[in-house]
């Protein structure tokens, strides 16, 4: 009794506190129809090896996910992902199991415990001191510093591990962050030298030069550049700033199209502010409009966000700027600078440094694509065959054809020699039979 | 010069310091006039505008508020420009980010340096001194001292919880700020300008403790 009793105040207490993690708005109220589409596919055996119609996903994450299947959703939008790349993805060096990471010391504890009672400071499930969403979220963030230690701990992780941890458990959500940051490929973004942060930070400021060119120029002139805002949008997938429900769709979008949805989002939300930014003409209540007012989107603007995202492609503008931009950077090495010999010394160190993560990038990059020709090839190997076999059934069923239609000849003279008409169980083909009279 | 009435002087102030000292909470007490405890990280650069009136005349100061985690050096190095002043700030429960002080400090030197090649004024904010204070900080002379070796103009014990000495080190700041922009000012008068400028350095300079 004792027992039942505990366990149906912890369901009780699992319940409260699934309640209390999915208290916010949602922006794409998920229709029943919708709904049922979603438990229809999360509920198919074998789901993690189905690969199912890419339109069919996509249709349903734009007309919306329901908030109670989110995290499940989430899951199932990586497995999708993960079946649909021909190649295995880049994935830690370091397999330890959740449980046994939790069971070791990080050096990072002292910068993730300073940030546990800054992220998410007033949800209600974060807000206790050292209450569970804190230690959950202290748990998370510890074993992905273990696991990846070049990372470690970044600032604005704590943040992308807290909106996982709304969704689902601790283990869930450390594998789906090992996913965003693996996979999806943000990691790259919190390296310690932060370079793909800087050009992540170019390359809007180039988009953003593409498709609103007024804007660009009055942010320019005021020498705003896309760091003092965006910075946070990057680092923790707008989860820092704006409602969560906003965030969840953020997220609903990342899960299903990968890193450049934060590139249209802030490309989308930049553009529809438009009017009200250029009002403004100081650094300071630009600045601040872009940061505190912005966020504060009413709903129809946020759906508007995320349907624009649904429709939009950067991906090549986005290769083009960062090679662009890595152009940029040795032609500003190669002007001679008025530098005394010790900084030029710590500069070119530091290019030194960037250019080799920037070969390990390209290395990187390069055995994907060395796997992903392999499997073309392969691929194509295959097409040629089953062409082939394919070109050897035609022929023989060509074949076949013909030695029935001469059986079926010798069936009818059989027929007419023994003077059955054969016209009784239907119409003779005409023509077989025209020959066949001449030749009788 | 002539015209001293409608003056409006315009300074950027760093606000430096480990992650957590209470960099935000400062420039919010001292901007908004609040406090909580429920700020979020700060995420790469925030700033806020505080104007004074000084002297009949106004004075902007846009506080620059940095992300304290290390790896944000080299993304928020570009923010280091043009800045007259620095508060470095440290949490006196947390012996460590006074460690650190000297590294924010060479670090601050190293980004920047003044038009007559001088280091900016930088203040040291010994902050969050309502929750107990530091064997450290009770040593008033040793702190001074440490000022003296390290090139802080200046040094208080602040809290922005219970707003104390955040005003009284931000108008040392300012005084010091002024101070240095006159002594460039002078400096560029072309008949003043002397080689011997570095030698000029054992000069007291007009506020604070700081007298020899």
């Amino acid at each position: 009794m004792e027992k039942e009793n505990q366990k149906l105040l912890a369901s009780e207490s699992d319940l409260q506190n699934k309640r209390l993690k999915l208290d916010y708005e949602e922006i794409t109220p998920c229709l029943k129809e919708v709904t049922l589409v979603w438990e229809k596919m999360l509920g198919t055996p074998g789901r993690a090896k189905v690969k199912f119609d890419t339109e069919t996903i996509h249709a349903a994450v734009a007309q919306g996910v329901p908030r109670q299947h989110r995290g499940e959703i989430w899951k199932f939008l990586s497995e999708q992902y993960l079946l649909r790349q021909n190649v295995p993805s880049r994935t830690p060096a370091n397999d330890t199991p959740y449980k046994e990471l939790l069971k070791q010391l990080t050096s990072q504890q002292h910068a993730i415990l300073i940030d546990l009672g800054r992220t998410f400071p007033t949800h209600p499930y974060f807000q206790a001191q050292l209450g569970a969403g804190q230690l959950s979220l202290y748990n998370l963030l510890k074993a992905y510093s273990l696991l990846d230690p070049e990372v470690g701990y970044c600032q604005g992780l704590s943040f992308i591990a807290g909106v996982l941890l709304l969704h689902m458990g601790e283990e869930d959500a450390f594998n789906l962050l090992k996913f965003l940051m693996y996979d999806i490929g943000l990691r790259k973004q919190y390296r310690p030298d932060m370079i793909i942060l800087q050009i992540q930070m170019y390359q809007l400021s180039r988009l953003l030069h593409d498709y609103h060119r007024d804007l660009y120029s009055h942010l320019e002139q005021q020498e705003i550049g896309p760091s003092l805002y965006a910075t946070p949008w990057f680092l923790t997938a707008f989860a820092s700033h704006f409602p969560l429900g906003f965030v969840a769709r953020v997220f609903d979008m990342l899960f299903l199209q990968g890193s450049e949805v934060i590139f249209k989002v802030a490309l989308s939300l930049l553009g529809s502010h438009k009017p009200l930014i250029l009002q403004h003409d100081s650094l300071e209540s630009i600045v601040d409009f872009i940061k505190t007012t912005l966020p504060n989107l009413g709903l129809v603007q946020m759906e508007k966000t995320i349907n624009q995202v649904c429709e939009m492609d950067v991906c090549k503008q986005l290769q083009a700027y960062e090679v662009e931009y890595h152009v940029l950077q040795d032609e500003l090495l190669d002007t001679p600078p008025t530098l005394n010999q010790h900084q030029r010394a710590a500069q070119l160190e530091r290019t030194n440094q960037s250019l080799r993560q920037q070969n390990l990038d390209l290395l990187e990059e390069l055995q994907v694509s060395h796997a992903r020709v392999c499997s073309l090839e392969s691929r194509v190997e295959g097409l040629v065959q089953s062409e082939s076999q394919l070109r050897k059934q035609v022929t023989a069923l060509e074949e076949e054809k013909k030695q029935l239609l001469s059986t079926v000849t010798c069936l009818q003279n059989l027929l007419n020699s023994l003077g059955i008409d054969t016209s009784l169980h239907g119409p003779p083909l005409p023509p077989l039979s025209e020959t066949h009279r001449g030749e009788v | 010069m002539q015209n001293n009435h409608h003056k409006e002087h315009l300074y950027k102030i760093l606000v430096i310091g480990d992650l957590g000292v209470g960099k935000t909470s400062i420039i919010k007490r001292y901007v908004h006039h609040n406090f909580s405890p429920n700020y979020r990280a700060t995420i790469g650069v925030d700033f806020a505008l505080k104007v004074l009136n000084w002297d009949q005349e106004t004075v902007r100061l846009q506080l620059w508020d940095i992300a304290g985690q290390e790896r944000f050096g080299n993304m928020t190095r570009v923010y280091y420009r043009e800045a007259m002043g620095a508060f470095i700030v440290f949490d006196v429960t947390r012996p460590a980010s006074f460690e650190a002080v000297t590294k924010w400090k060479e670090d601050l030197d190293s980004k920047l340096t003044l038009a007559n090649g001088k280091h900016v004024a930088t203040v040291l904010l010994a902050n969050k001194c309502d929750q107990g204070r530091d064997v450290l900080t009770n040593n008033g002379i040793k702190m001074e001292q440490f000022c003296q070796e390290n090139g802080f103009v200046g040094w208080y014990e602040t809290s922005a919880k219970e707003n104390i000495n955040i005003d009284e080190a931000a108008n040392c700041l300012v005084k010091h700020i002024m101070a240095s922009e006159n002594d460039m000012l002078q400096s560029e008068v072309p008949d003043t300008v002397t080689p011997q400028l570095e030698k000029d350095k054992g000069g007291t300079c007009s506020s604070c403790f700081r007298s020899q």
